[in-house]
């Protein structure tokens, strides 16, 4: 969805467009180790990112971009931070940081790769409230995660993955025993029954 | 008495081509440093400045000056590590090895076998005094290239720097970024190998940037903070070696190291004020 890999078969649209068409509609929150943090920027610095694109060639902010860049400190509840260094922020304020950057940019479909795979359980609360504020703003929010604790709290729709769709629908519906199984179960015997159209039972079901 | 002194060596045309082209390589290094000491990329950057031998030798056998091969070499150096490291699956230091010491040993060989005239220490630790009315010239443009490019590209190269996969789905031209980069880099070191050398570049490149991160709270303010330390090095080293009779590239080395010492221990002081009397 992100563009970042090629489709292998079948087609992907986002907004009737193509993944590489419709980065300007994609905010995305990449996993915490993908970050090269030895970089000592500013919080400030970070959520400018939002507003750098490939046309982007001035070396000072202006304040048209500081302004965007204040609002969406502030609806992540870290205004105050601004000036900080983000290597001083905790995990849970690390990840309201990179949410602060993709609402710069006013992507309508948010991506968090593992948005809560740093973040202390006090934490994962305060994100998944700005979420579901993000949320009430009208934006598609998609949240890659391997942990299925909670998740009909958490979330309106949920897609179980393990090399092939397991289920799809209302959480409190889809997780049964059976998906979780499919999801995590024994990972050998599944890989060695599978084929496409085969999830890897004996039946071939 | 003091200004005596300062003034010196500026009543040789000599010594002011070298003050010139310290002060220019040695901001444009150390400046080149911040991003290349938290990127990781020193061992690439030593490569980079080994790499160049055998363009060199067979440059110089055909008759062009080392400061005319280095921004051609720069490029062809920086396009051939970076297609390198991202089509082989051998990994990224592994490569830069391979193409490090080959590069170095093929430069030595061809040397040898074409019999070129070329001073090998002066190539590996650097020969300031030597440098000409053109070298100076060049080194001004690409002073001027290489840091025209990276301030326009700045938030671009920090952006990619950051976080590249963030970049890449906000749609930047990663691919460009990098070899963006890798080629500025390469020109800033390869048009330094006169002032420092093949060995020693890596110092002025990132002894002033680790010095500045020390004491520094900001990545902008140690890339000002850089500058200043990589220009003091480079032109206090210079003053030394003219005093003192030391060679040149050595020295201001030397004057960075000892400039990074004293970065360390303000740090440790300021963290812990009660150390001083441990």
């Amino acid at each position: 969805m992100a563009g970042l890999i090629p489709l292998s078969h079948g087609s992907l649209e986002i907004k009737g467009l193509t993944p590489n068409k419709a980065k300007q509609f994609i905010g995305y929150v990449p996993q915490n180790n993908q970050i090269n943090w030895n970089f000592p920027l500013s919080v400030k610095q970070v959520v400018e990112m939002g507003l750098t694109n490939k046309n982007t060639f001035n070396l000072f902010s202006n304040k048209k971009n500081s302004k965007i860049i204040q609002d969406s400190l502030s609806k992540v509840g870290l205004l105050e931070k601004i000036d900080e260094n983000v290597n001083n922020l905790s995990g849970g304020q690390l990840q309201r940081v990179l949410l602060a950057r993709t609402l710069t940019q006013g992507a309508d479909i948010l991506l968090l790769d593992e948005a809560f795979s740093a973040v202390d359980i006090g934490a994962e609360e305060d994100v998944m409230k700005i979420i579901n504020n993000i949320k009430q703003d009208g934006k598609t929010i998609l949240i890659a995660t391997h942990d299925v604790n909670n998740i009909e709290e958490k979330f309106d729709e949920v897609l179980c993955l393990n090399r092939h769709c397991c289920a799809f629908g209302d959480p409190s519906e889809v997780l049964t025993d059976e998906v979780i199984e499919e999801m995590y179960g024994p990972h050998n015997a599944m890989l060695k029954e599978h084929s496409p159209g085969n999830h890897g039972a004996q039946d071939g079901s | 008495m003091g200004v005596e002194i300062l003034l010196e060596p500026f009543k040789y045309d000599f010594m002011i081509r070298s003050f010139v082209t310290a002060l220019l390589s040695g901001t444009m290094l150390s400046i080149l440093g911040t991003f290349t000491i938290n990127k990781n990329m020193g061992f690439m950057a030593d490569a980079m400045a080994h790499a160049t031998l055998p363009i060199i030798a067979v440059g110089v056998f055909f008759g062009f000056s080392i400061s005319e091969l280095g921004a051609p070499a720069a490029i062809l150096i920086a396009l051939f590590l970076g297609f390198i490291i991202k089509n082989t699956n051998i990994g990224e230091d592994t490569s830069i090895g391979i193409i490090f010491s080959s590069f170095f040993a093929l430069g030595f060989i061809l040397i040898s076998v074409l019999d070129v005239s070329i001073n090998l220490e002066d190539l590996l630790f650097g020969q300031i005094l030597a440098v000409s009315g053109s070298d100076v010239a060049v080194i001004s443009t690409l002073f001027v290239v290489v840091l025209s490019t990276l301030f326009i590209f700045f938030k671009q190269i920090l952006f990619y720097s950051f976080d590249p996969i963030g970049a890449q789905v906000r749609d930047l031209n990663v691919t460009f970024l990098n070899y963006l980069f890798l080629i500025i880099l390469s020109l800033s070191i390869v048009s330094s190998l006169q002032t420092v050398g093949i060995v020693l570049v890596l110092s002025m490149l990132l002894i002033p940037a680790a010095a500045a991160k020390l004491v520094s709270r900001t990545f902008t303010g140690s890339i000002k903070i850089s500058a200043i330390f990589g220009a003091t090095s480079s032109v206090a080293g210079l003053y030394l070696s003219y005093y003192f009779n030391l060679p040149s590239g050595p020295t201001m080395s030397m004057v960075a190291s000892g400039i990074f010492i004293l970065s360390f221990l303000t740090k440790k002081l300021m963290m812990n004020p009660k150390s001083i009397s441990r």
